[in-house]
Order: C-alpha cells, then structure tokens, then sequence
C-alpha cells in the first residue's frame, strides 16, 4: 500500500495548480504519515514538499516546513490525545488542510475542505473496517 | 520512537536552512532540473482544464469574439479621438505588434478553479522575464510578472488583490488606480470632476520604472458600474476584463514597452 501511496502523491503533483486547485499532496502526504508514521514516509514528504515549492513559484522549503510542522504537531499531541480515532484524524486533516490552503493560495471554498472531510471519513471507515488498510502503531 | 524525534527536528533545522538559502547554487538547480521534467506535462494537464472551462456554444463564442473585437474598436476609436493632438497622433495606440513579445504557455493557477488569482507560465528569468512586465492578450491587460523563477514565472492577474496600475478613460482625461478586488477590477482615486460613465473602456496610462513595464494603452476592462458622492473628492468605477481567464492558454509578454 505504501508505494502505491507514494505514486499517487507523485502523480497528483502534475495534476494540483494545473487541474486542481485543492492542497491534495499536502492532505495525502499526511495520510501516508498516519498510516505509514516512519523516517522514510518523513524524508518523502519533506523533497515532494520542495518539488511542490518549485511547481507553485513559493520559497523553496515552505510547504516542507507546513508538511513536517504538522507532522511535528501529531508527534506531540500523540501521547495527549487518543490519535487512533478516525473521526479525529480526518478533523485534524480538514483542519490543517484548509489552513494550509489559505495560507498557499488554494481554492479557499470551505464547502469543499468539508466534502473533503466527510469523503476521507468514508474511504477510512471503509478501509478500515474492511480489513484492506491497517494503520501500523504509532 | 526517539529516531523518528530527531529526524523530524533535523529536517525542520534543514528546511529553515533552505528557506534562508533560496537562492543557493544547488538550490537553483534541483529548481531548474524539476520545472523542466514538469513543463510538458503540465501544459498538457493545463489544457485539459481549459478545454473543461471553455464554453462549447459556437453561437456564444462567436458573440463574445464579436464583441471582443468591438471593445478593441471602441477603444480604437477614443484613442484616436484623443490622438487628434497632432503632436501625439503617431505615438499613442493600442496596437501591441509595436512591442516584442514573448509568448508563453499557461501550465497553472492558483485561487479557485473559476476565479483564478494568479498564473503560472513556461517562460522565466532564462528567457528575458523581469519582474513588472505586462502580460496581454489581443489588446487586453492579463496581469504582470510578479516572480519569475529561470523557467517558469508567476503573472499576478489584474484581478489579483496585489494588482495596481495607473489608468485612465481616453478622451475624458479620466485619471486612476485600477486595483484587483478578486473577482473585478476597482477604478479608484478618480477625482470626483472627471466623467466616466458606464460602458467606457478603461486603458493603462503607462508605468515605466518603479518596478513596472506596463506600456500606455492597455485595455484593462469595461465599466460596469460607478460610485459617486459629490461630497468626496473621489469617485470609483467598478471595471470587469474583457478576459475570461480560465479559458486562456498561451499568453503574450511585452518585453519591451
């Protein structure tokens, strides 16, 4: 599941600003660390980061720096917080997207963050349930 | 556990070391290597979104292409009204084949899929881009480069809220600012004495220098209303574009104005 998670970030990286205007390597890049929490998944992240600086003309380094601090954040609130629970992974993604999304010039339509919410919810529950998708420990 | 700590740490210390070192030898070139793996393919993916955007009605493409051409006639003709000063008659027009261009394809956006705010082209610093130049298309005002990177630059859209120009209503003397407001142009700062009316056609005054390249004679857009207070000393026009930019695909740079 993991490389195939890996190909989809790298393929949505032709597609968003191009076709798409929704951070959804910024959103799959978290998923692949809730479901894959390991240094590589970081190391990944952090060069799709640069290339998505690159794409979008920002400063090379910031969606980087977005990725890992909320990575940062999930590695600290961890021990506080139960973060097992899908229903408070896909708020915490519907949260730290739409503010990314305002921050990096997104489509800022919060109806769409929202759908975004409600659809990874879904897909999640389903995988999970289905016994597809494991989440590994944390 | 404490791995996975320390590189989270080490690459956030790595990435403030990027962000400080933007413009990095090695920096430049893995940005260089990246925009050009990515430019055909994102033209291409571009095209497919404009190809969703446009609008297929013959009918309706054919009247907005009609009254394209009339706003550029109309436009045409104030300027030749304003042009009957002799010594101005030869120098000041609306034709942009006067200007090289550079013509550069559209490989993203940002803001909303209908209303985008800024654009994303496959021409850069390598190819002559500076920052402040004027990007058209026709006779009309699209916006002006804002970074240019060595392969790719950002155009600012004059809808942008970041975008200013120095702007006037030819044959009224009307002097302004056009400044985007997201999803129009506002005409602002014009004194309360000028006329403007609804319908005029709002042109570039010209900026050379401060950070512009804007050549006089720009179509920015058309007013499609007005706020008046004889009170202030100030009226504003609201200005639409004449451009409908979610179907653009290749644009034209002015490199020199």
């Amino acid at each position: 599941m993991k490389p195939i998670l890996f190909a989809g970030i790298l393929i949505f990286l032709f597609f968003e600003s191009s076709l798409i205007s929704l951070p959804i390597v910024f959103i799959l890049c978290l998923i692949t660390y809730f479901l894959y929490p390991e240094i590589s998944t970081i190391i990944f992240v952090f060069f799709i980061g640069l290339i998505l600086d690159t794409l979008r003309i920002t400063p090379i380094g910031l969606s980087s720096l977005a990725i890992i601090a909320s990575i940062g954040i999930v590695e600290l609130i961890k021990n506080a917080i139960e973060f097992k629970d899908i229903k408070l992974i896909t708020t915490f993604l519907f949260v730290a997207s739409y503010i990314y999304a305002r921050l990096f010039s997104y489509s800022p339509n919060i109806l769409v963050y929202f759908l975004i919410f409600l659809f990874s919810f879904v897909i999640f529950s389903y995988f999970i349930n289905s016994r597809i998708l494991w989440r590994k420990e944390m | 556990m404490q791995k996975k700590y320390i590189a989270v740490v080490v690459i956030f210390v790595l990435i403030i070391l990027i962000l400080l070192a933007n413009t990095f030898t090695p920096i430049k070139l893995f940005s260089a290597g990246i925009e050009k793996i990515f430019q055909g393919p994102k033209i291409a993916i571009y095209g497919i979104k404009v190809g969703m955007s446009r609008d297929d009605s013959k009918e309706v493409a054919s009247l907005k292409s009609e009254n394209s051409s009339l706003v550029k006639k109309m436009a045409d003709y104030e300027k030749l009204k304003e042009d009957n000063d002799a010594l101005r008659s030869q120098f000041e027009t609306t034709d942009t084949k006067q200007y090289p261009l550079l013509v550069a394809n559209i490989l993203g956006f940002s803001g909303s899929f209908t209303n985008p705010q800024t654009l994303t082209i496959d021409k850069g610093e390598k190819d002559g881009v500076k920052p402040g130049m004027a990007v058209i298309f026709g006779n009309n005002l699209v916006g002006i480069i804002k970074q240019p990177e060595d392969f790719y630059s950002k155009i600012d859209l004059v809808i942008n809220q970041d975008f200013t120009a120095i702007a006037e209503v030819p044959g009224n003397n009307a002097l302004g600012i056009a400044r985007g407001q997201i999803d129009f142009i506002l005409f602002d700062r014009v004194p309360i004495n000028s006329k403007v009316s609804k319908g005029d056609i709002v042109l570039t005054k010209g900026e050379i220098g401060g950070g512009k390249l804007i050549p006089k004679g720009l179509v920015i857009g058309k007013v499609t209303a007005l706020s008046k207070n004889e009170n202030l000393p100030f009226q504003t026009a609201k200005i639409e574009s004449q451009i409908n930019f979610t179907n653009l695909s290749t644009v034209f740079i002015i490199l020199k104005p």
